[in-house]
This record gives structure tokens, sequence and C-alpha cells, in this order.
């Protein structure tokens, strides 16, 4: 069995101390780390192959290269806790059962770009969350983890949390870094991008707490022995949270490369009550639906971008023969209705058209042609938008339409649920 | 020769043509109009005659004063003024059309987008004074006398003419209404 | 440099430029909602999309810099159907009411329908809608009818800074509005109007009155402060005829009508043109609807029997004529008077001065002010004439005086914007109300009202203190410099809290950092110059401004006085002791005008209460209004044999004279107007003139002409009504830096007069004695007299829509000082000094110093110069409910 990387400790109940988290070894990394430079570390970080544990999978190391070396702004690093992905909780069990790695980590990715602080933007309603966070961020103060000259290196730090306001869009990096300037969350215009001109115009990292939570690890046991784990394009262990219809729904911290099928049927104890399945969300709300015949895909970015769906976030969500999936289009569509922050033309009007048209749909008043129609709005708002949400609410929609057409027309013809329920 | 000679003097076509005449009296519809002394023509629908204003069930103008029937007027007949009403909509303060320059093609009760200007069936624009035919709001409104109705279209009406001192004018009286063909 | 490739055309473009510029340039048309140069950039419409070779998505080509080698596709399938889709998008929410919406033929929205979008509509479900909002009183808000493209709240944002509009909510109910549905306090907030791609917000003193294609445009120049913004002027012929005038003139003929009206509808700002960029103030906006009053003086009126009736002009003509010459012929040229205004234009001032020197003889003419300043004060501030320009670029800007903030709100809307977005400096120095918000300043200084000396004073202090001055005048200038030292022996720094309420701090770290300033500017107004010591005050800023080397390069002093054409009718010689081009009275060059030096305003007004000045002529003044102390000109005036007065309205002055010539506004009449910088502007003729009356130059030139005497067109009596070309001609031969100066020259962009020529003196002592700060436990609190920005003038006064937009006169106290005495807004409150007492509303702010109560004094409705003994100066005081 290998080693896990972000849960290994999850399970102590003594962990989220920094007692206990001294006591499994926590911050032995931050020590190794200091004792690096931070070219070392970035360097560390690229041979590990880490892809951002976000959604996007944008490799991490490179990310942090991009910070230029010398800048006249201070740096920042910002750590995305806004997990507002629908099916998604992977950050939630790290920032509640392990606050002293994520800080861990962020303190090393300040110490390897030169931050002279850290932003942990976390959702507003993890009150829970917050609270261990900040007794955390205290304790590492005590212990003179945090603050100034720390262990002794000369390296001052600080991390506050920035408590968000139920914002999904703010997930988004640019939107997280408005938000934490006090502004409207909505997207910037990138370039510059956030490595050049982010925080308070200053290079900042924008990074999941996954990825920041994996930083110790890496540090600790070389980015090769990361890089060892899984595919070699998407290496590392990835935390997935299994949802819905199954036996032992939850957060299974396993290898990338994972067949979905294993992680349906071994890990999470197969369908409720031995139902069949019938749909797969394999990464989050905005990721196209997968057919069950399509399970056998291993589960990195690679391979799912193969079959026209994503790995996301990581988030499954499994729906069985008894779920409509026009409901559950209409339920994620009005999601993305709610959420578009009202900035570009095609996800503000568009994203609520689609949700009135499969609004109708799902309550039997859909027309002939409502299925194209809401097709090619998807298309319409697919590629044009200002961020990354209004594709992801296309791609859900015209993904759903695509392998589920007959459930659709079904509604349409027949002013009825095709499954019984 | 002589055949022509006696045709001419014993008036042979003029008898012909009055045959003809008498028969007629006798067998064919009378058509000629008594106007405007007795009867009076109401134009088939698509007569593009007086313009009125329409107004909405509650009585209240339709018009809100966009001016595009100005606009797209090809001889400036229209003049319009808007202002905002108590209840905050657009209504016309001026509207007037000066039907000396009229050339009654419709481009106007096309355009509107309320269909508040119409063509009414009217046609007697006649006057004493050259204000008579200027239409102020007002004389638009009242001119909705002259509405259409399907049902009457393409009629003789009897009427009957009265001069008094606003002028001369033909008053339908519907006593009798009958299709002229 | 880089190549890209357009639609399959190559062109060199510089790199870095944006996609829509550079292809907008070669001739393609990219449309757009959001995107404005004079804005930042959003991106958020995304109408512009194109398609460059290589990239994924279509990129927003307002976003996106030109790089080499990249290949751009503007027309391209996807492209085009990108811009259908947005257009769709846009419209299924937007109400289908172009018929009743002003925007309509002006509206991008619909333009952009009916080029790009696809025919026919497949959304059949419910609109979204919005409540309905109150905008305050000159803007409506229609915000179904918003495409949310962020105009107005960037311009609220980036350039006004007051963050009148701003987003509410998210997503699809994202709503435009002011921040919880407060009042809109804000004097730029018309423009969002004119930023407004669609009809959601438009102006509610236009609303409704006119379809936009509909109306006559015409460049000009807006009257109401010495900015002198560039505006168009938009007119129609409101009849009951009014289309065939429209017509016909397009036909080129001249319909017979009984009766047509000629009405200004709007101004808009002519973006780009002279010192215009976006903005107007709301003054210029929305002051046209004096010229459209009904109040105007209609036809020429004469005094018979004690009162005033109506007459012809050949008789007030004739009247005028004869008094003036037997006033002239009894008791001299000196006992006749001529005052003129700030607003009038070059030529109107030109001929009167003309007139006055040659027809009457005597040098006896003056702008009647808060201030009069001889020759040499006004050769100073020829040289405080710095350029618009510069306060947009500057690094340190320093504004003295809150006139400044009210009488020429865009000077100081620049500046805030300079400060806010390039971090410039902003310091302000105020004695009353600061308009600049103080988020925006970076320091405030409060001063004493009347201590405008002692902080000049203070600041020279620290400037030779902190040897802060040029290098020069360490080394070759050194005398100079003692020179101005001379003065300061009263000046001591450490003794400055007690005299002006100054912190040292303050003026020590205001020096340094104007003395540090790689470009600096320096702003004052009428209120910092104004009272008995404004000669010495401008020459002790000359002495400042020189020792700083604020005279070019390094920085620029800017005066931005209220009237519009100030600077011009100084360069028209309307002074006792200069002429045309600052040639001194009784010079060589002087040539054969007048001798002797002719009495000023301040020496006027005594000179008719003792009977040496008989006659007075007024052209567009109203001195018995905004005087400080109105009765002793009142009753000055009362004295005078005979009074004329060409004007525009009714005024209290025009009230007493006996006789009135009707005026005509600048927007029915051509000329030029001088700025703040010098610049000559044009006024074009708007619209016909609404009333018998005639230009103000004019008039004077028929008045000259029933003296038999001959004014202009070299010496012939021809008349010309249009001569504004001649008369133009002849001050640009007069005035030596108006010699480049002609209406081809002037354009729409203006010209500046060269001043360089015109040497200055050398440096003057200022004798400067600390001002005391005086105290008294009864009267706590310092009245400051105040201006409204909206309500500014004769003008203004009887403008229907300044006078809706105006709160109407307030009394401005600080926010911890109205809690303190219990008050709240619209309380009425009576204001006590020793001079005397005033009641009126009170409006609670926080843009002025605690222990401050500002009382506007250019309000005719509020008597408040009663309030300052005749002084307009700050004075003691204490509040009463």
């Amino acid at each position: 069995m290998q080693e896990k990387v972000t849960c290994k400790n999850v399970e102590d109940p003594r962990q989220y101390t920094i007692e206990g988290s001294l006591k499994n070894g926590g911050y032995e990394s931050l020590k190794k780390a200091l004792s690096m430079t931070p070219d070392e570390v970035i360097d560390e970080m690229k041979a590990s192959g880490i892809r951002g544990r976000g959604g996007a999978g944008f490799p991490t190391g490179l990310k942090w290269s991009f910070i230029p070396k010398i800048s006249d702004k201070p740096k920042y690093v910002c750590c995305n806790a806004d997990e507002g992905e629908p099916g998604t909780f992977k950050d939630r069990v790290i920032i509640e059962k392990d606050p002293h790695l994520l800080l861990e980590g962020i303190i090393i990715a300040g110490f390897a770009i030169g931050a002279t602080a850290g932003y942990i933007y976390i959702r507003g309603e993890f009150f829970f969350g917050v609270k261990r966070l900040e007794k955390a961020i205290e304790e590492a103060y005590e212990k003179g983890f945090l603050g100034k000259n720390i262990l002794g290196k000369g390296f001052d730090y600080d991390i506050y949390v920035h408590r968000g306001a139920g914002a999904y869009i703010c997930g988004e990096e640019t939107a997280l870094i408005d938000s934490i300037e006090g502004k409207r969350g909505m997207p910037r215009i990138k370039p510059p991008f956030p490595a050049i001109a982010g925080l308070y115009n200053g290079p900042t990292i924008v990074n999941n707490v996954e990825t920041l939570a994996s930083v110790p690890f890496i540090v600790r046991n070389g980015g090769a022995a990361f890089g060892k784990i899984g595919p070699e394009k998407s290496p590392g262990m990835k935390i997935f949270n299994v949802s819905g219809h199954v036996e032992k729904p939850g957060s299974y911290e396993l290898p990338m490369g994972t067949p979905l099928r294993e992680i349906i049927y071994e890990h999470a104890g197969g369908i409720k009550g031995g139902k069949k399945l019938k749909a797969v969300i394999p990464g989050g709300a905005s990721t196209p639906v997968l057919k069950p015949d399509e399970i056998d895909v291993k589960m990195d970015y690679d391979s799912v971008a193969a079959i026209g769906s994503m790995m996301g976030s990581g988030a499954i969500i499994v729906m069985d023969e008894t779920s409509c999936i026009v409901k559950s289009i209409l339920i994620l569509a009005r999601f993305f209705a709610h959420e578009s922050c009202g900035k570009c033309t095609p996800c503000r009007e568009g994203c609520t058209w689609m949700a009135k048209i499969i609004d109708d749909i799902e309550a039997g008043k859909g027309q002939d042609g409502d299925i194209d129609l809401v097709y090619d709005v998807a298309l319409n708002i697919f590629g044009k938008t200002f961020c990354p949400l209004g594709d992801g609410a296309s791609m859900m929609v015209r993904g759903a339409i695509d392998k589920f057409r007959d459930e659709f027309e079904h509604h349409i013809k027949n002013k009825t649920c095709l499954v019984a329920s | 020769m002589i055949k022509q000679f006696f045709k001419t003097v014993f008036l042979v076509d003029l008898l012909q043509g009055m045959a003809l005449t008498f028969r007629y009296n006798w067998t064919k519809k009378i058509i000629t109009l008594q106007y405007p002394d007795k009867e009076k023509w109401v134009p088939y629908e698509r007569f593009r005659g007086l313009h009125y204003q329409a107004v909405d069930e509650e009585g209240e103008l339709k018009c809100v004063a966009c001016e595009l029937c100005a606009r797209i007027c090809p001889a400036g007949v229209i003049t319009i003024e808007g202002y905002e009403d108590e209840k905050g909509n657009r209504r016309p303060s001026v509207y007037t059309m000066d039907l000396h320059r009229c050339a009654y093609c419709g481009l106007c009760v096309e355009a509107c987008p309320e269909d508040a200007i119409n063509h009414g069936a009217g046609y007697e624009f006649a006057g004493f004074k050259r204000e008579d035919a200027v239409m102020t709001l007002d004389k638009l409104l009242k001119n909705k006398a002259n509405e259409k109705d399907p049902e009457k279209m393409g009629t003789v009406v009897s009427a009957r003419f009265v001069r008094d001192k606003d002028g001369i004018k033909v008053i339908e009286d519907g006593k009798k209404r009958y299709r002229w063909w | 440099m880089a190549l890209v490739t357009l639609n399959g055309k190559e062109i060199q473009v510089d790199g870095g430029r944006l996609i829509l510029d550079v292809a907008r340039e070669a001739g393609f048309e990219i449309p757009t909602f959001c995107y404005h140069a004079k804005l930042s950039t959003l991106a958020s419409c995304r109408m512009c999309l194109v398609e460059i070779e290589g990239m994924r998505k279509l990129q927003a080509s307002c976003a996106t810099p030109v790089m080499d080698g990249m290949k751009i596709e503007t027309e391209s399938p996807d492209v085009v159907s990108a811009r259908a889709s947005q257009l769709e998008f846009l419209l299924i929410n937007h109400p289908l009411d172009c018929p009743v919406c002003d925007q309509a033929g002006e509206c991008d929205l619909q333009d952009l329908t009916f080029k790009y979008a696809k025919p026919g509509g497949r959304y059949r479900w419910k609109k979204r809608t919005f409540d309905k909002r109150d905008m305050g009183s000159t803007m409506t808000k229609e915000i179904n009818r918003c495409i949310a493209c962020r105009r107005c709240s960037r311009y609220c944002e980036e350039v006004s800074g007051d963050f009148a509009i701003t987003e509410l909510n998210r997503g699809n109910a994202l709503e435009m509005g002011s921040f919880y549905h407060s009042p809109i306090e804000s004097e730029f907030i018309g423009n969002t109007v004119q930023l407004c791609p669609v009809g959601a917000l438009t102006s509610s003193l236009f609303r409704f009155k006119s379809r936009v294609w509909d109306l006559i445009s015409t460049e000009t120049i807006c009257p109401h402060c010495s900015v002198g913004c560039s505006i168009t002027s938009e007119s129609k012929y409101v009849s009951q005829k009014a289309t065939h005038m429209l017509q016909t003139q397009h036909l080129g003929k001249t319909p017979a009508l009984e009766k047509t009206e000629v009405k200004i509808l709007r101004n808009i700002a002519s973006d780009g043109k002279g010192v215009t960029e976006i903005s107007l103030c709301d003054r210029g906006r929305y002051g046209y609807h004096y010229i459209n009053s009904d109040i105007r003086l209609k036809a020429p009126m004469v005094k018979e029997n004690g009162r005033l009736v109506e007459s012809t002009w050949e008789k007030a003509l004739s009247l005028v004529a004869s008094k003036l010459a037997s006033i002239k012929a009894e008791k001299g040229a000196e006992s006749i008077g001529g005052i003129t205004s700030g607003i009038c234009s070059n030529e109107d001032n030109f001929i009167f001065q003309k007139f006055f020197r040659n027809v009457i003889g005597t040098n006896n003419i003056a702008i009647p002010g808060d201030y009069s300043l001889s020759r040499s004060s006004v050769l100073r501030l020829l040289a405080m004439r710095g350029q618009v320009q510069w306060v947009k670029t500057a690094d340190c800007i320093l504004i003295l005086g809150s006139s400044v903030g009210t009488d020429t709100p865009i000077v100081s809307m620049h500046a805030g914007m300079a400060s806010r977005l390039r971090g410039a400096n902003l310091i302000t120095a105020m004695a009353g109300e600061n308009r600049l918000l103080d988020t925006t300043a970076q320091k405030r200084l409060n001063y004493v009202k009347g201590s405008e000396l002692t902080v000049i004073g203070a600041l020279t202090r620290a400037v030779i203190d902190g040897k802060l001055y040029c290098e020069s005048f360490g080394g070759k200038r050194k005398k100079e410099l003692d020179v101005v030292e001379a003065g300061l022996k009263g000046i001591n720094l450490k003794d400055l809290e007690v005299l002006a309420g100054l912190a040292v701090d303050d003026i020590e770290s205001t020096a340094r950092s104007l003395s540090e300033a790689s470009k600096g500017v320096v702003l004052f107004g009428d209120d910092f110059i104004a009272g008995e010591k404004s000669e010495e005050i401008v020459e002790a800023l000359y002495n400042l401004f020189s020792l700083l080397g604020y005279r070019g390069e390094k920085g620029q002093a800017i005066f931005s006085p209220a009237s519009g054409n100030l600077i011009g009718s100084m360069d028209m010689g309307i002074a006792p002791d200069y002429l045309p081009g600052y040639v001194a009275v009784g010079s060589k060059e002087a040539g054969k005008a007048p001798q002797e030096k002719g009495l000023d305003w301040n020496a006027m007004v005594p000179a008719a209460s003792d009977g040496k000045l008989q006659a007075l002529y007024v052209m567009g003044d109203d001195p018995v209004e905004t005087a400080s102390d109105k009765d002793k000109v009142k009753n000055a005036l009362n004295k005078l044999d005979f009074i004329v007065v060409q004007d525009l309205f009714m005024t209290k002055t025009a009230e007493l004279a006996d006789v009135v010539l009707p005026a005509l506004t600048y927007a029915e009449k051509s000329g030029t107007v001088t700025n703040l910088e010098g610049r000559v502007q044009l006024l074009d003729v708007s619209m016909k003139p609404r009333v018998d009356g005639r230009k103000d130059w004019q008039i004077i030139r028929d008045v000259a002409q029933s003296m038999g005497a001959a004014l202009c067109f070299n010496d012939d009596l021809r008349i010309v009504d249009d001569g504004e070309v001649e008369v133009l001609e002849e001050i640009s031969k007069t005035v030596p830096h108006y010699a480049a100066v002609t209406q081809e020259a002037i354009g729409r962009d203006g010209l500046m007069s060269d001043v360089s020529g015109i040497k200055q003196a050398a440096l003057k002592t200022v004798e400067i004695v600390g001002h005391k700060k005086t105290a008294d436990k009864d009267y706590p609190l310092q009245v400051v007299p105040g201006r409204d920005v909206f309500l500014n003038g004769s003008m203004t006064w009887r403008d229907e829509g300044l006078l809706e937009l105006s709160p109407g006169p307030r009394i401005l106290v600080e926010s911890s000082d109205g809690a303190a005495h219990g008050l709240s807004d619209g309380d009425v409150i009576t204001v006590e000094t020793k001079e005397g007492t005033l009641k009126g509303t009170v409006s609670l702010t926080d843009r002025i110093f605690p222990g401050v109560v500002v009382v506007p004094v250019n309000h005719p409705e509020l008597e408040s110069w009663k309030l300052f003994g005749g002084k307009n100066q700050e004075t003691l005081g204490r509040l009463a409910k």
C-alpha cells in the first residue's frame, strides 16, 4: 500500500493540535526546506511533477518558477480553500483534521518564492475549519514556525485567514485575489497573470489546499519519490471524494491513475443497495458526465480528458438507475446560473437561460426543439466567456445531452420522467 | 349612301342609343350615387383615408411619441413633441399632421409600433380655411369617428347634406345601406 | 514593431497595442459595448472577440495586445456567430421598448443588432426585471435595459472617484445602482448618461423631449467656468411645424412658417476636443435652461416715470448715446464708468474697452469681483497659466482654496484622478468645503480663511529654510532669494499653529513634496486670492513658484477662476491701468488711449456715492447681487445719474438702470473665449436668437454709432452683423500674444495664446505678517463663505435645470459638530455672527473640518452676505436651532 501524502495522519484525533502534529513529524519538512535554497525547493517541486489539485491541473513547480526572483512589490502565497464545487470535500478534511500540514505547505511555498505573507481564502461556510485554522496559526506563531525569523533562518512570514462570503466564482484565482483585496469577486483580465501582478499587484501564486498540503511530503521525501507514484504525466496521490449512490461515500486518498471502477466498486463499496449504475460525474459539477461503460477509465488528468471529460477536483458523483439525469442536470444548471458572477455576457445571460430551458423540460413544459436550443445556447457560451465558469456549465449540459438525450426527449414527449421516482 | 341619308334623317342612331338608355333604365341596377344629397360611399377596407389616433381600453392615447411616423414620413407632415405624463409614460404633447402635404402613402401607419396612428375611412378633406387641414391631436382623436368598420366597408349609405356655420358636412343617417354592385 | 496579419492583410504596427485599436485603424470594424478608450479594460461584453491563429478560443480584442506574427481574423464564421450569439444573449433580457427609449437612434445595442444579429428570437421565457429606483433629479434609471457593460461604474470609480454608481448583486441579477440605492451626490453623474451605450441611464431633463435624430448639433464652448470645456449643444426647432423646419433646412430652403422657436435640449461633451476628455461637470451639462428661459429680456427697456417700459432699439440707443454724450460734455469723461463681466467673449470685451477709451475717453473700466488686481499682479497671473494636461500627468498636486473644487470641478476632478490612478501626491489646503473627498487627498490642510498670505509665507519660509528652492537661487540668483526672504521676517514656522491653524510638519512636508516632485502643479482659485490683500497674495505666490521653479518644465501653477472668460477679458485690457495686451496706461505704446489710470470697481463704488461718477455702463454683470456688501453698492448706484445695463435677465442691477438692453447668450453668438490655460477657443452659434437681442459687442458698436463714432472695421461705419471675424482680426493686430489667432487657426481644439513675449518684473519683497487667529468663547465656530457647485452666478440662478440639480442653499456643518448640536440633514438652523444672523437649511458633511461652518455666498436666496459684514471673509459664529 502506497504511503499517503495528505491524509496520512487525519485519523489521529489529536493531529489538529500542534503537539499531535509535531509527534507525527509535522514541520520536519519546513526545517528541511529552510535549510535548502528557494530554488532547490522549486526544483524539487518541478521534479515531483505535481499538477494543481484544484481542477485545471497546471504543473505546480512551473507555476512557482514563474514568480520573478526580484520584485519591488511584496510577493504573496494564496491558498485557495474556497471549496465550492458541488461534490468536493477534500480540502475540508485537510483543513479540519490536519491544518498544520497545510500551514507547513504554505510556509514552504512562501519560502520558495520569497513571499512575505500567505493568505488562506477559505469558504465562508467552513466555520469549524476557520476555527481550527486560526487556532493552528496561533500555535504555529507560538512555536516560531510563523512570524519573524522563522526557525532562526531569517525568514519572515505571516499567514492570514480570509473568509469568503459564499461565491463559487471566488474559487477562480483572480476573483479570489479581488475578493481578498476587498473588491467584488470577479475574474480579472489575464495577462497580467497573478505570477506577475496578483494580490495587491505583487507577484502571487494561488494554489489549492491539497496541492499545498502535498508540499511537505515532496520536500521531505524528494520530488522523485512523489513522481514515482501513479502515471508519469500526472503523478502523486489524489484525494477522491465519492458521493451519491454508493455504499461508503467519503474521501479516499489513492494514487493517480486508479481506475474509476475500482474507486466506486472497491473503495466506496459499490452502488448502494446493489442497484445498477447509471452515470458518474468524474470531477465535480462542471465536468461532463460518464456512462457506465466508460468507468474503466484511469483517474488521471490525461486519461479522463481522453474520453471527453475532465478529472477536475476529483469529486466523483455516482448516480444509480433511479436518478433522473434531467433533474440532476437542472440542479447543476441552476447552480451555475446562481453562481455566475455577472461579468461577461454569455455566462450571465446564457447560464440562466439554460437553467430556464432545462427547468421547462424537467417540468414537462418542454417543446420540440428545446434540446437543440439548450445545446446551441451551451455552444454559444462555450469558449466565449471571460473565465472557465461558463465553459464548465456549457460542458456539463452538453455532456449530459450527448449521452442521455433519450431522457431529455422522454421528458418532452411524455411530460414525465423516464425513471419512476 | 342613300341608306346612310335615311338613317341620318330619321335619327336612327339616336333612337338606338335612346333605346339602350331606356332599356338600362328598366333592366339594370342604378349605379349613380346621390352624393352628397342622399347617399354616401363608404370605401373598402384597404382605403387610406383621414388619419385618426387610437386609444386603448382605458381611453388613454396609444401614441408614445416615438416619432417613427414623423421620421418615415416622406413629406414632413407630422410634428411630435413628447413629454412624460403623470404615470411616467411617454406621450405626445403635440401631435400635428399638416394634411396639405400628406400623400396618404400610409408609411406612418406601417411604422407605428403601437398601432396608434391609423387610416380611417374618411375622405372629406375640403374646408374653407387652411387650418381645417392641419390635424392637431384633438382633431385626430375626434377623427376616430371615421374608424373603419369591416362590416360596412364598400357600401353605400344613405346620408344627408348639411351646411351650417362650421362648414359643410355629409352626415350618414344609416337608414339605408346597400352594397353597390 | 510587430508584423501582424489582419484578415489576410499584413501590417506593421507597434507591438503591445490592442488588436482592437490596430484593427479599427486598419479599417476593420469590431463592435464593442464595454470598451471605452478612456476607461480601464473590462473585456466583459465579449462583442469584440476575434480569432487568432494558434489560440484555442476566440480572444477579446480589447484586451489582447498584438504580437509579432499574429494572424488575426475579424470576420471568420466563428467570430460572426460569436457576435450574433452575444447579441442574442443581451437581447433576451433587454426590453423591446425602443419607441419610448431616449437612446434610440444613438444606441449601440440597436445599431449593432441591426448590423450583426441574427433575425428572430428564441427566448420565450419571462424577462428579468428590476424594481424601479430613483436616481436623483437629473437621471432616470431604466435598469431593465442595462447590458452590464459597467461603463458607468468604471467612470465613477476611475474618473470622478465618487463611486456614485456601483454594481449591486451578482450574476443575472447584476444591477447598476447607487450603494444601498441611496440618493446620488455627484457633480459628474451626467457623464454616465453620455457613456451608457444603451438607454439604461438617461437624462431626466432631456427625457422624452426629442428624438436624437431631430437634434441639430453645434460644437461650442461651455461658458460656466474658466476651464472652457468643449461641448456639443444640441438644439431643436420646437414648434407646431418643427419637422418642416428640419427637413427644409436640409434642402436649403427657408420655410414660411408663422412661428418657430429654437430650444437647446441638451449639452454633451465633445470628447477629445480642446481640454475635454469624456467629462463635463453637471453645471456645464445641464446649465443650458436659462437660454430657453422665458424670463429673459425680450426687448430694450427704458425708464419712464420711474418704471422700466419696453421700447425700441432706436429709442433706447439714441437715449443712451445722447445721455452719455451730455454727461461727458458736462461732467467730463472721468465721470463715466464701465463694468463688464468675465463671461463676455473676447470680442465683446475688446469692443467695450475700445468704446470707453476711444469714444468716451476714460480708463474707468473694470470687472467687479472679490478681488481687483493691478497690472503688475495681473502680469504675475500670466505666469500662472498652466495646462490642464499637466494636472493629469503631475506627480504632486497642491490645491489652494476650495473654489477650485466648486468653481472648476473638472480641474479638481483631474487632480483627484491623478492621485487615484497614478498615485500622485495630492495635497489640499482649504478653509471651507473640500470637494475632493478625503479618501482622494493624501494630505488635507486646513487654514483659517483670511490667512492665505500667511500660508504662502509659511510655505516660502519652509522652502527657504529647507533649501528646497531651485539650485540657481543658491548661486547666482542668491540676491533674488534675499529679496523674497526679506518679507518673511514676520513668519516663524513655530508660531504657525497659532497663526493660521496649520501644523509645522504639514507645511514642511508640503514644501518638500512640491520641491521634490518631478512634475508638480499648484492650483488656486478665486477664493484664495480674494480679499483686500489679493495683490500681495498673487505676488507672494509668484515668489513661491519662482523659488520652486514652478514656471515651466518642473512644475506649473494654474489660476482657475470661476468666470468663463476672465482670462480673456484680462487679455482684452478690461482694467483701469492697462490696455489690450497688457500695455500700461500712460506708457509710450499706449498711443491715443487716455493717459490717466481709471477707477477700478472698488474705487467706482465710493466715487458713485460722492458724485464723482455720474454714469455707469454695465455689460453682463450684476454687481448689486454679487457684491459682498449689497446695501453699499445699491446705495451707491442709486446716486448715479444714468445707468445702462445690457444683460440677459432683469437682474437686481438692471432694476436700477435707466436703460436695459437685451443681450444674447453664448449659444446665440459666435466669438472667442480664452480659458485658464490661455487657450483661445471658438464659440459657435447653436441657435438663432430667441429674443430681439443683440450681441454685446454689437450693442456697444450701435451705441458708438449713435454717438457718431466708429469703433471697428478700419473706422468704417458699415454695419456687419456677423462681424466677429473682423473684430478678431483687429484683436490679433492689437494684442501681440493673439497675433496668430484667427478663426481657422483656432479650430475646435483651440489655440494657445503665446504669452512668452511678455516680460515679468524682478521678484519683489512681499511683507507678510502672520495672520492672527482670533477666538471668542461666545462664538466658537468659524463661519466660512463657500460657493455652490451648481448655482454660482446670474445665469445659473435662473436655470431651471440647475435649480433642480442643486439641493438648494445649504449651510454645511461638519458631522461631529452637527451631532454635538443635535442636528440632522434638512434641519433649519440659525447661524449667528457678530455682524448678523442667517436662517437656513443645514447639510451635514465630512468634507469640511470640525469647527467650520460653510455658508454659500453665491446664492441670491440666502442673504449670507449679512453674516460677513460685507467682506466675504471668515468670521466667528455660533449655531442656534
